[in-house]
């Protein structure tokens, strides 16, 4: 009777080497990668970031994680480790993206599966190059102009634009450079168990948006409603009717203060960016079907008063 | 533990290797769902000859094309003029100064990635607007062999026959964006031959006599006010042609009858002829 393989690696290799041609494919391996991180249907053992591990091999091109290997080679990194490390990258991704998980519910079946593996790919472009960030040597940056050294976290360098608060602004994987020994790269086991409670705190959001569209309807302004339902329009590439009198110049100025608005709301606790960002996609529709077509800012600011 | 590997160059290989379409794609023909009701700040990927593009949509056109904005997953070689989105699996570049236009049908044929939410969107817009209308001299340091400079021209190659199709009005000349050594190496010859103020003046003064110098495919001339300009001969008008400054393809598409090359550089045409190698191919 032959022994089970004792380490990580070689229960890897002897599972990769078992598992049969059809199941080994990316399309096949994304599927199960799902249902292990999103709809908890497998226990959540090794198996499945085994599958994650492959999948990861795969969908790399052979030349993207060549350069990981090569860099893992030279400075001494045993290759199965760089593999661990960049699918423990791709692992913590994957669990820390919002709009995936979001997609993952809004999507029906047959197009989550090809979204996912999208994702996924990009995802392993970004941890294979956080990999080499980490890796390389990064002395020979010093001969850069600072024009070129750009802070992602500071906002020095380029301009930044921020994602919501509630998305959390870490993108690094689940390792960092302490991990450097064998077993502390293994990831813990996959439980499948925590995004019940995403969807749970997804229902939650689409209450509170729900909430927030009502709160909308009755204390906000229609001037600004119509402010942000013209932006609803030309964000979705359709010829608004509404403030068709303003100049380009005060529609770029409104929109600035209605997105002031929103901050202000923000900042007193009447809805979060997340809020705001499921209120856009699930009720803003309606808002504006319900909300006067305004070819003017100006014109209504007048009946407003009047009426006050 | 010896890491000896240059981070910058490695990033680069990865960047090449990753924009490389792999040649058995599971991606197509697979369904890609399309974001609910925006467009605008809209991720997308296209294959082109055997290249992955990626780009954001910036605006819709009158016509129903659409304005996009290179974009990359690599934001480690982001300079000042560039903007910073949070987008899937981590923040993306966009190059707002790297833009052409799309049809709707290529746009719908290109795989959705994500989509910017309508506060990002209108957090990118806002942030467009504070930015200068020519792009700011942030190359001029970089070398035109480093990576950061490799990225760049690999990223305006990518969107070069969009570009071309447009015809914009500015070539993308790498030697003129980045540092050339070629146009030091000039500079420091005229400092050599004890140029002064007298020589540099009659140096402009025989510029101004011949402001136009005629080569077998174009004419470089300088405009009234002072501006470098690349003009096509008659016969390339009407033909798809490729144009080329040194090793760099700067044009791919039909000529315009005149482009502007860049601000006046302090050297006669024929010089200027000479470093930089322009010549126009008929596809």
């Amino acid at each position: 009777m032959a022994k089970t393989p004792t380490t990580f690696e070689s229960r890897y290799r002897s599972w990769e080497n078992k598992i049969p041609k059809q199941e080994s494919s990316p399309i096949v391996l994304v599927k199960h990668i799902k249902e292990a991180i999103f709809d908890n249907k497998t226990s959540g053992g090794e198996e499945d970031y085994f599958r994650l591990m492959r999948f990861v091999r795969l969908a790399s091109s052979r030349l993207q994680m060549k350069y990981v290997m090569d860099v893992a080679r030279k400075q001494g990194t045993k290759e199965i480790d760089a593999h661990i490390q960049v699918t423990n990258c791709v692992y913590g991704k994957i669990i820390e993206d919002h709009n995936l998980k979001k997609m993952m519910v809004e999507l029906p079946e047959q197009k989550n599966h090809s979204y996912l593996y999208v994702a996924i790919a990009k995802m392993i472009i970004k941890c294979n190059a956080e990999w080499l960030q980490q890796n390389a040597d990064k002395n020979a940056e010093a001969e850069y102009n600072d024009n070129y050294k750009y802070n992602p976290w500071t906002g020095d360098g380029s301009k930044h634009i921020p994602r919501s608060p509630e998305d959390g602004d870490d993108d690094t994987g689940p390792y960092d450079d302490d991990d450097e020994d064998d077993t502390s790269v293994l990831p813990d086991d996959i439980e499948p168990s925590q995004f019940a409670h995403f969807d749970l705190r997804y229902i939650e959001l689409l209450g509170e948006a729900r909430d927030f569209a009502q709160y909308l309807l009755q204390e906000w302004d229609e001037r600004w409603r119509n402010v942000l339902c013209e932006y609803y329009d030309y964000a979705g590439g359709k010829n608004s009717p509404r403030l068709i009198e303003e100049s380009e110049a005060n529609l770029h100025q409104l929109r600035k203060r209605m997105r002031d608005r929103v901050n202000e709301l923000v900042d007193n606790n009447v809805c979060s960016f997340e809020v705001f960002d499921v209120m856009v996609k699930r009720y803003l529709k309606n808002i504006c079907q319900k909300t006067p077509v305004l070819a003017t800012y100006k014109r209504v600011e007048k009946n407003t008063r009047s009426e006050d | 533990m010896e890491k000896n590997l240059n981070y910058k160059e490695a990033l680069l290989e990865l960047y090449l290797a990753s924009i490389r379409a792999d040649e058995e794609d599971i991606f197509e023909g697979v369904p890609i769902p399309e974001s609910q009701g925006q467009i605008l700040g809209s991720f997308r990927e296209f294959k082109h000859q055997g290249q992955l593009v990626l780009y954001m949509i910036g605006a819709k056109q009158k016509d129903g094309s659409y304005l996009c904005y290179k974009a990359s997953l690599f934001t480690d070689f982001a300079v000042s003029t560039d903007l910073i989105v949070p987008g899937l699996g981590g923040d993306y570049l966009v190059d707002p100064f790297n833009k052409f236009i799309l049809s709707e049908k290529e746009v719908t044929a290109g795989v959705e990635l994500f989509c910017l939410s309508l506060l990002e969107f209108l957090d990118f817009e806002i942030a467009l607007e504070e930015m200068p209308a020519e792009p700011e001299d942030v190359f001029r340091d970089i070398d035109l062999d480093s990576p950061a400079a490799r990225f760049r021209i690999q990223e305006y190659e990518l969107s070069l026959e969009f570009r071309s199709r447009t015809s914009p009005d500015q070539l993308w000349i790498p030697q003129l964006v980045f540092d050339f050594p070629e146009l030091e190496q000039r500079q420091n010859a005229y400092a050599a031959k004890g140029q002064d103020l007298m020589d540099a003046f009659k140096m402009l003064k025989q510029e101004d006599d011949a402001k136009k110098f005629y080569t077998p495919t174009h004419t470089l001339a300088v405009t009234a006010d002072g501006k470098l300009v690349l003009i096509p001969n008659e016969e390339y008008l009407d033909k798809v042609c490729n144009i080329y400054c040194g090793a760099f393809k700067v044009f791919s598409g039909v000529p315009k009858k005149m482009f502007y090359v860049g601000k006046r550089l302090p050297y006669p045409l024929a010089e200027i002829q000479e470093i930089l190698n322009i010549r126009i191919e008929p596809i």
